[in-house]
């Protein structure tokens, strides 16, 4: 018999690696760390001077378990060391951690724009200020809830891995989500309007990124404007139903763990080859817009 | 004091074959491995007369190791710089947790030990380097000439800034006490995750065209600032904190002067101009 204690428990860690996955998704778009990230990186090259954030910081996984360490460590410091409550320590060890990732993010974009002088690209400061609320903001819902799942993991689960290493360890897993899921709608359909439905760009095509927004430059705010529609929580859904058919599997038996899990995928399937048929239908292709307007070539 | 020296080095062509380029340098790479291994393994082992100090001293191994990737990485590697660095910490760690243990068994005192167990470390953290490296050049046929010995110095560099950070969250770099408040603790996940970070975020974040070592270094020497003062924080070191947050302050300072000095304009905002 389940108890209501065990279904609760699944049922948080589930929520809370569905607000992980969604956030860390969007954190990572604030950057373009993983969201076009090798467009803006060789768009100075391909002559395309952008005002967006170039946020290269490792990949997501080790990224992310840094900031799950840094945070989960100290956390547990406090906890261990002073007797904090658990919220307390850990807005310690989140506050620490947003303050470190937020100088890995200006290093990361001043390096970058700063190596790309052959090409005349200008550093504009206020692109730095401005991205660095968002990029902290997230980063620190993100991990919040990273070593939120660790606490669960070793105060009431009793793992036998210490704490810091299971925060490490869910932020290599979230951040290794996030690159793989988030990808997928990595509004790539806003920067190529060039072709048709805006998908995939062929190699010679590189850093050809479309400058311009509806007003404006275009930013990566815009970039994760877009993509918090449908790819970070889609990235969040990805990573809270990974949690949540294993912790199905430890509660009603491994084989209603598999049906469950065969059936949610099916139905994902579904539900996006009739998003995308609908979107086209609706929407069509971009071939009314003179390609001069929008993709700003050299 | 600034070396100006010119390093001549090889590179792959576009038809496979290799060829020879020159690779500016304001400081010289062999002062820095001096340095690195010298203030590594004899500041390390000084952790049990304050912790702070082999905090600190982590920054220098941690130079070597951003310059050997700076080496490396100059050949195009691309997203292959993070990588390189997780390989350099993933040999390390193996390598840095044998030169701990090895102090447990030795009886010549405690800072002898440590300075044995350190430079133990740092020789089989270079063996597994050079291996890998060489499996590299020889099994995967990566056209890199500096492969191996850029291997070696990455996976040493990071052994060797492994152990000094695991001897300052200890308080002393000898097997009982790193086993019981690095290992057990998990914190060694920690220090791993900030060392492989420090070694790749220096040339990843400077990767381009326009990039100058000096600026590289700079940046190199920052990571290591905040290595030490997370370290400091984890441990409450109050001297480490302080020690390292000053370090921050001066080399994110220099960082910045240096990314003033190369970008081709620092501005508060404006419209992007198109690209000639």
């Amino acid at each position: 018999m389940v108890g209501l204690a065990e279904v609760g428990i699944a049922a948080t860690m589930g929520a809370l690696a569905t607000i992980a996955g969604a956030f860390e998704d969007a954190e990572s778009d604030v950057g373009s760390q993983s969201n076009p990230n090798s467009q803006v990186q060789l768009a100075p090259q391909m002559m395309n001077f952008h005002r967006y954030f170039n946020k290269a910081i490792s990949g997501e996984p080790v990224s992310y378990m840094m900031y799950g360490a840094i945070a989960g460590t100290i956390a547990w410091v406090f906890m261990t060391k002073f007797g904090l409550p658990f919220l307390a320590a850990v807005a310690i060890g989140v506050g620490i951690n947003a303050a470190v990732h937020m100088i890995f993010a200006t290093t990361a974009h001043l390096g970058r724009i700063a190596s790309a002088a052959e090409f005349g690209h200008p550093i504009y400061l206020d692109v730095v200020l401005s991205h660095l609320g968002p990029i902290a903001g997230f980063g620190a819902i993100a991990t919040f809830c990273i070593v939120s799942l660790a606490y669960i993991q070793w105060s009431i689960l009793k793992h036998p891995f210490p704490m810091p290493l299971l925060a490490a360890l869910w932020g290599v897993t979230v951040g290794a989500i996030g690159s793989s899921t988030g990808d997928v709608h990595y509004g790539a359909e806003r920067l190529y309007q060039h072709y048709p439905f805006g998908c995939g760009v062929p190699v010679a095509a590189h850093g050809n990124i479309t400058r311009k927004a509806e007003t404006g430059i275009r930013n990566s705010m815009d970039s994760v404007f877009f993509c918090s529609k449908f790819g970070n929580p889609a990235t969040g859904l990805c990573f809270g139903l990974i949690i949540f058919f294993s912790t199905w599997a430890g509660l009603f038996g491994p084989w209603g763990g598999v049906i469950a899990m065969a059936l949610v995928t099916l139905a994902a399937l579904i539900i996006s080859n009739r998003i995308e048929k609908k979107a086209r239908k609706e929407y069509g292709t971009y071939e009314d817009v003179s390609v001069d307007e929008i993709c700003d070539p050299i | 004091m600034r070396i100006t020296s010119l390093l001549l080095l090889s590179t792959v062509g576009p038809s496979g074959e290799e060829e020879e380029v020159e690779v500016h340098e304001a400081i010289s790479s062999n002062l820095l491995r001096a340095v690195g291994v010298i203030l590594g393994i004899f500041g390390g082992a000084a952790a049990y007369i304050h912790p702070a100090i082999a905090g600190m001293v982590a920054i220098a191994p941690i130079l070597w190791g951003a310059n050997a990737v700076r080496e490396v990485a100059n050949y195009g590697l691309g997203t292959g710089v993070p990588s390189i660095g997780y390989m350099g910490l993933g040999g390390g760690v193996v390598a840095a947790i044998l030169g701990a243990a090895l102090t447990g068994v030795l009886a010549f005192g405690s800072y002898v030990n440590a300075v044995i167990g350190l430079a133990v470390g740092t020789v089989v953290g270079a063996f597994i380097g050079g291996l890998l490296g060489f499996l590299d050049r020889k099994v995967i046929k990566m056209k890199i000439p500096v492969m191996t010995r850029c291997s070696l110095e990455i996976v040493a560099a990071g052994t060797l800034a492994l152990m000094c950070l695991m001897g300052a969250v200890a308080g002393d770099f000898s097997w009982p006490v790193i086993h019981a408040k690095v290992i057990k603790t998990g914190i060694i996940a920690l220090l791993w995750v900030l060392c492989a970070m420090s070694l790749l975020h220096p040339f990843n974040a400077c990767l381009g065209p326009s990039e100058t070592q000096e600026r590289t270094l700079a940046l190199a020497a920052e990571c290591g600032s905040i290595t030490a003062t997370i370290t400091g924080v984890v441990t409450l070191d109050p001297v480490l904190i302080i020690a390292g947050v000053i370090a921050w302050v001066i080399t994110f300072s220099k960082f910045w002067k240096l990314t003033k000095r190369d970008a081709a304009e620092v501005t508060w905002t404006g419209i992007p101009p198109k690209g000639q």
